[in-house]
């Protein structure tokens, strides 16, 4: 198997596996910011290093603390950790014995597809919540084996 | 029998127990998601079913498709939306919990598994979508 279409399928598993798990239940627990900012979201999310900028900026503004404002900057520490986390993982992806920048660099591509994933889910999911309100989800990703676990 | 044609027999044998869930969804849709629209998001569905890589790009059309629509209209209509939703992530996975179960699938096998009921209960859905109206000789 070539290593592009490799890299594709694992990253296809985690997307239905844990990437979904951990959006879920990041939109679970925490209330949603609006549509503009949801937006915003899937927007940078096609480039790794627009989507950590815009996040690291939002989680720095001054937001006001009352009002509907009033979680979004714990919304975006929180997104920001999840995000750092993806970084960790995408270090999996890279070959050892890489010089310095070019770990860098590769680690930058492997975590935007990551992201890629992980905000399309978190956002499709953060969008019902926001009409319907929280819905009794199955616990686990669509093609999890925590289901089958349980039941063994 | 090659481990291709176990895979897709197993699949055939849990699509073919889930026609009437399949219909009575296509019914329910047919009820709720009308108009030149809702044809092509039913269609869309089929569409992305028959062509994604990964079973929660499914999921995530249904939930944006739900997450647009007003109270009691369209994909939110008697909750078609959400219970579709569920019926796909609780129901579906559990038939393909057992297919993979019962070939000692890999995480890989297990998801194609999964896509190919998916697939093969969406285009289920959809033919009886299509069918209902016709049958009841109404025109959308």
């Amino acid at each position: 198997m070539n290593l592009l279409r490799e890299v594709r399928e694992r990253i296809g598993l985690l997307s239905d596996g844990v990437l979904y798990e951990r959006a879920i239940e990041f939109a679970r627990r925490h209330e949603p910011v609006d549509g503009a900012q949801l937006n915003g979201l899937l927007q940078y999310a096609q480039e790794w290093r627009d989507l950590m900028q815009f996040v690291d900026k939002q989680r720095k503004r001054a937001w006001p603390q009352s009002g509907r404002t009033g979680h979004y900057k714990h919304f975006y520490d929180d997104l920001y950790e999840a995000l750092r986390q993806l970084e960790r993982d995408a270090a999996e992806f890279v070959p050892a014995g890489l010089a310095r920048h070019e770990q860098q660099a590769q680690t930058a591509i492997y975590a935007g597809l990551l992201a890629r994933e992980f905000v399309q889910h978190l956002v499709t999911e953060a969008q019902l919540v926001r009409a319907i309100g929280n819905i009794k989800h199955a616990d686990a990703a669509p093609t999890s084996r925590r289901h089958q676990r349980r039941e063994g | 029998m090659n481990r291709e044609m176990q895979l897709i027999r197993a699949v055939a044998l849990q699509a073919d127990a889930i026609s009437s869930e399949a219909e009575d969804f296509g019914r329910r849709a047919a009820g709720a998601i009308t108009g030149d629209a809702g044809n092509r998001q039913i269609k869309g569905l089929e569409s992305i079913a028959a062509s994604v890589r990964k079973v929660s790009d499914v999921l995530d059309y249904i939930k944006r498709h739900t997450a647009k629509c007003k109270k009691d209209e369209s994909w939110r209509k008697g909750d078609f939306g959400v219970e579709l939703l569920k019926f796909i992530s609780e129901d579906l996975r559990r038939r393909c919990d057992d297919v993979a179960q019962q070939l000692g699938a890999a995480e890989a096998e297990r998801q194609r598994i999964s896509l190919l009921l998916i697939r093969e209960f969406v285009r289920q859905m959809a033919a009886h979508y299509a069918f209902v109206p016709l049958a009841e000789g109404e025109r959308r």
